[in-house]
């Protein structure tokens, strides 16, 4: 062991001595350190969005909660660069500091997976608890805050060695630099590395490549031989761990589901889905959250037999979500039914789910009259062209996020009628309880029930823990339960739960009307729209509402608030900078940057969802375009120009900006009515021009700001800032204007926020001495 | 009837001010004082410290000025004509209707609770009806209902309101019943008994684990005692045990569960095995299996007990009740709906064997 060791010093010494000679040059020594910061980068978005991902599936999460996990991070990497901009005049060996940071960031991310992995037992939640909003929070900034802290910290690492070779462009260049890496990390990431590998060997692979990095970084630049042999011996004590990855993290998913024997795990480009079994029913969860059981015989009865039998003669059926499991059977059961068109998304899951199906469910599927569409239920209805269907049965989850809500807008709604039959019915559920409904599910199904009325006149609700709406132009709808009880029984259908004595039991007269009455009488709500998510708002309640009233009390009360208060309380904050401390509008232009530049993916991921469905390596894509941009941006304008030039350009550039977020919705409109694949692909330039803003803004104010001062330590402080922004803007953004305010309004806002800033930034730089 | 519901309804929606009932404070029973203006409530076997202003765990005691008084009182959050089926009662007054009624608050904060939007909340965070135990009472026989039932939260933490209508609904000749989580100290259980003519217990698990866990940090031996009491004061008594997968749906438990009762309270004492369906904060836990259902109904009867059912499972032949002594069907039900009755007087009318229950 001791020979290897001694001859590995010596090769090591060897290559240091001979690469040396050959990379004398300045321009190599260049190359590998932007290589290695462009690793960097590459590492820390690839490791941010497997942790993100991860943690969704143990939150259950929806944008909420990214928008918390993103806002966590980023302030914790401003911090952390901020924290070394304070540092920096005492570290002596860069190098070796840089070396060493590097070594703890790829250990860092390899621990935290498996801390990530056994969150739900370090909180004593139980197999299949819903987490609070608090927890959530909680634990994310203590999961992720060591690592985003070094993250922040090596960035501004970064910026001191680049300057030691090239001063004032330096942290424009880094960020440049970062960013492309960036960029890289999420398209390797979302395009091939989710489905290739589990998240364990994922994080592995980069871990290893990290420590390698490090590895020739110190050979390259580092002193203490010490160091070298260090990362050396963990790279040799790593390696063997990558033989064992597979069963390590099969005992950490059983770890997971404790409790359930784990059948199938898939991972694909829409979900990290696994399949469990408990005795003979199986039940399918979709990251983290579960998306349906099998059998479940009551369930499936249910949905079909109250739908269908509202129409005379179903021949023509259309079934969005979770089909397969008991709905094609039943619906198959109907002789006139010639053909249903079953949409799933995911083909990943359907031949997951397919091998453990009952008989029957199986050779529904198999049936010929069955038509498999792996399609997004609005891009299905946007170039649907084909007949007109008599029943369309919704059968998604409750719309707790953005993505959910679209299937409860006007639009989507029109959408239904418009593929619908003149007599056709259009049916699916929302939570609820027969008896009392609470104000946060009298605000949820106030608002769809209203939005559906604007596009149906007629409506059976039948009541439960889901509440079933049916609606239609029919007059053929009928809830009487003897009436339902007598189609049933006409049409010599047998069901094992749903016969003809079920309906007296579910359609109880004093639930029926106690609904309706609520409903009908409920005025005061708002509806719901693509860009308008009010149903979403009110989801958000109705979940808050299970950890108590304080949380529905916060959004009560800032419902109230109005728009124009918060640009009032930006620009007072603008003026008092102007006027008490006119040095720190740019650090504060540059946070205000940070948060529109986050509030624009967070944006453009919504709105993509929202237009063309929700396709994850799509969402990576955005990112992607929006960090590419940024790298330009940041390239482009590190360049030198006067300092009457660079003020005018920092103030052209926050102009733009908010010209931008003010033309947004209406961009956003445009390509909601053309859904056309040209259009789509033109979708992504615009995150990249936004992009371009925010990485040029930063190489700018970089330049403005360093001009009297040490670099190291102010390019911390305006990344910090820039950080900072966007933790903010997460938050804001995900929590409150989404959900309180929609799209339209928040773009609007944060446009007349950034025209504001760029007024006050171009009076603060004229002023200037 | 139908006509005369909806107008009900129409008449409570249109008048904001029949919903939005202010609080009224009604002087609490069972308590005693404490020094420093504090009161110990004596309801439930929590016995809550409660200091001057606060409330106790239910959230509806509160402690003004060194008394105690109690915010559930004439406001009932959630009313309803129901199938007694559906409380469940399978032992008593089969096709009947039954005036439910509850007001919010709960003394347990179990996860899978199935009406957590009222139970888990306060008077004053929902949206309630004005209604004294006199217009309960005769809204009771207005629709035809020879039943009230205390329901959907959990009875004890609107106890005086209760006790109140369950005095004068046994005077009007109305029979009176509820369901309760059997989280409640002897001696108001003993004082309400009086007027109850059955009574179904949640035993939620035999495990106090269990209850400390997932039931917000409660113990088995009080209901144990309860459902003890309910048997010994002669009252027509029904458990049920909703069974959740992985959390209580052991063969082990299960036996012990059985036996107890088998040993404790007889064989008479009907037993309803529910199925779990994803709710409140166990949102993420599947339904339990079909077979889990059916494994406890079978331990059950090898067991001894009499009238065994699985519920929340409805079309199969588990929800009927069966003669024990001749095996014929009682009373065939599919849901709420009763098929067919084979009773005369309390007696299986093929073998005249006495079954359990209240009939008439």
């Amino acid at each position: 062991m001791l020979l290897v060791v001694k001859s590995f010093n010596s090769a090591v010494a060897n290559f240091r001595f001979d690469d040396m000679v050959k990379m004398k040059s300045k321009l190599k020594m260049m190359l590998y350190l932007s290589l290695t910061i462009i690793f960097v980068g590459f590492f820390s978005i690839f490791s941010q969005s497997l942790f993100i991902r991860e943690l969704l599936v143990i939150f259950y999460g929806n944008e909420l909660t990214s928008g918390i996990l993103l806002s966590g991070w980023l302030f914790f990497g401003g911090l952390g660069s901020f924290f070394f901009s304070k540092l920096s005049r005492r570290i002596k060996d860069i190098f070796s500091f840089f070396t060493i940071s590097l070594v703890i960031f790829s250990l860092f991310s390899f621990f935290q997976i498996f801390l990530i992995k056994n969150l739900r037992s370090i909180l004593g939640v139980y197999p299949g608890e819903i987490i609070s909003p608090l927890s959530v929070i909680l634990s994310s900034v203590f999961i992720l805050a060591p690592f985003a802290f070094t993250n922040g910290f090596l960035f501004s690492c970064g910026v001191q060695l680049y300057s030691q070779k090239k001063k004032a462009e330096s942290p424009g260049k880094v960020y440049a630099l970062d960013a492309l890496g960036d960029t890289l990390g999420a398209l390797a990431f979302s395009f091939f590395f989710v489905y290739a590998f589990v998240a364990l060997e994922n994080i592995y692979f980069v871990s290893l490549a990290l420590l390698i990095a490090a590895f020739l970084f110190s050979l390259l630049y580092c002193k203490k031989p010490g160091l070298k042999f260090i990362i050396a011996f963990l790279i040799i004590l790593f390696l063997p761990v990558g033989l064992k990855l597979k069963s390590i993290d099969y005992s950490l998913t059983r770890k997971e589901w404790k409790g359930f024997e784990v059948v199938e795990k898939v991972s694909s480009i829409y979900a990290d889905s696994v399949l469990t079994r408990k005795g003979s029913l199986y039940s399918l969860f979709e990251n983290g959250i579960l998306s349906f059981s099998f059998p479940l015989r009551t369930h499936s009865e249910e949905v079909v037999h109250f739908s269908l039998l509202q129409v005379e003669n179903p021949e023509r059926v259309l079934v969005i979500g979770a089909g397969a499991p008991g709905l094609l059977h039943e619906i198959l059961k109907y002789q006139e039914v010639s053909e249903v068109y079953y949409l799933e998304l995911d083909p990943d899951l359907i031949d997951m789910v397919r091998k453990y199906l009952p008989a029957e469910d199986r050779l529904a599927l198999e049936s010929s009259k069955v038509k498999l569409i792996n399609l997004e239920a609005r891009n299905f209805l946007n170039f649907y062209k084909g007949g007109k269907f008599d029943v369309i049965i919704l059968n998604t989850q409750t719309p707790l996020n953005l993505y959910l809500n679209r299937f409860y807008t006007g639009e989507f709604f029109r959408k239904i009628r418009y593929v619908l039959k003149k007599e056709g019915v259009f049916s699916f559920s929302l939570p609820s309880k027969e008896g009392y409904l609470s104000k946060e599910l009298r605000g949820l199904t106030g608002s769809i029930y209203w939005t559906l009325k604007e596009v149906f006149p007629r409506m059976v609700l039948i009541p439960g823990d889901r509440l079933r709406f049916i609606a239609s132009s029919s007059l053929y709808l009928s809830e009487a339960p003897e009436e339902l009880s007598r189609r049933l029984k006409t049409k010599g259908i047998s069901n094992q739960y749903v016969n003809e004595h079920y309906f007296y039991s579910r359609l109880l007269p004093w639930h029926l009307n106690y609904i309706k009455n609520i409903l009908e009488n409920y005025q005061e709500v708002r509806l719901n729209y693509d860009f308008e998510p009010t149903a979403y708002f009110y989801g958000i309640n109705y979940y808050a509402s299970h950890f108590g009233s304080e949380l529905v009390r916060i959004f009560s009360v800032l419902s109230k608030v109005k728009m124009p208060f918060y640009l009032i309380i930006s620009l007072v904050i603008l003026l008092l900078t102007l006027v008490l401390r006119k040095n720190f509008v740019l650090p504060l232009s540059v946070f205000t940057m940070g948060f529109a530049g986050i509030c624009n993916v967070i944006i453009f991921i919504v709105g993509f969802q929202t237009i063309y469905g929700f396709v994850y390596h799509k969402v990576g894509l955005i990112s992607a375009c929006f960090m590419s941009g940024a790298a330009l941006g940041a390239n482009v304008f590190s360049v030198s120009v006067g300092e009457k030039k660079n003020s005018f350009r920092l103030f052209l550039i926050c102009t733009f900006s908010g010209i931008f977020f003010v033309l947004l919705p209406w961009f956003l409109n445009f390509f909601s009515e053309h859904s056309h694949s040209v259009f789509q692909a033109a979708f992504f330039i615009l995150p990249a021009v936004f992009g371009f803003f925010t990485g040029g803004f930063f190489a700018l104010a970089n330049r403005r700001y360093l001009v009297k001062k040490s670099i190291p330590e102010k390019a911390g402080i305006l990344y910090a800032f820039d950080l900072a922004g966007g933790a903010l803007g997460g938050i804001i953004i995900s929590l409150v204007f989404l959900p309180l305010y929609g799209i339209i309004n928040s773009c609007n806002f944060i446009g007349i926020f950034l025209i504001l800033t760029a007024l006050i930034l171009r009076l603060s730089l004229k002023l200037k001495p | 009837m139908k006509k005369c519901i909806f107008l009900f309804f129409l008449v409570l929606c249109l008048s904001n001010n029949a919903f939005c009932h202010s609080n009224s404070y009604k002087d609490a029973l069972f308590w005693e004082k404490q020094e420093n203006k504090t009161v110990r409530c004596l309801l439930c076997p929590r016995k809550c410290f409660i200091p001057e202003g606060k409330r106790g765990f239910c959230g509806v005691r509160i402690n003004k000025k060194g008394e105690l008084f109690t915010l559930a009182y004439n406001n009932p959050v959630a009313i309803a004509v129901d199938p007694i089926e559906k409380k469940p009662f399978f032992n008593v007054l089969p096709g009947t209707s039954a005036f439910s009624l509850s007001i919010a608050g709960c003394n347990m904060r179990c996860l899978f609770c199935q009406n957590w939007h009222i139970s888990q909340k306060t008077p004053d965070e929902t949206i309630n009806y004005d209604l004294s135990s006199k217009d309960v009472i005769n809204l009771a026989k207005k629709y035809n209902c020879p039943s009230v039932v205390f329901t959907y939260t959990e009875p004890t933490i609107f106890y005086e309101y209760m006790l109140e209508t369950a005095k004068l609904a046994k005077k009007s000749g109305l029979f009176v019943g509820m369901h309760t989580c059997g989280y409640i100290n002897p001696e108001p259980l003993e004082k309400l008994l009086k007027y109850m003519d059955f009574v179904n217990v949640d035993l939620k698990s035999f495990s106090d684990e269990f209850y400390n866990n997932i039931c917000g940090g409660t113990h088995l031996e009080p209901v144990l005692s309860t459902l003890k009491t309910v048997k010994n004061k002669g009252i027509h008594l029904e458990i049920t045990n909703l069974i959740i997968p992985t959390l209580n749906d052991s063969e082990e438990m299960l036996r012990k569960m059985c036996v107890w009762i088998m040993e404790n309270l007889g064989q008479d004492v009907p037993i309803h095995f529910s199925r779990f369906h994803p709710q409140f904060k166990l949102k993420n836990l599947p339904s339990t299996p079909v077979e889990t259902l059916k494994k406890a109904y079978r331990i059950a009867k090898e067991i001894g007990l009499k009238y065994v059912y699985i519920g929340n499972l409805p079309g199969i032949k588990e929800e009927s009740t069966y003669c024990p002594k001749c095996g014929e069907i009682i009373i065939r039900r599919v849901g709420y709906s009763i098929l067919e009755k084979n009773i005369d007087k309390g007696r299986c009318k093929s073998c005249g064997e006495r079954i359990q229950g209240v009939w008439e």
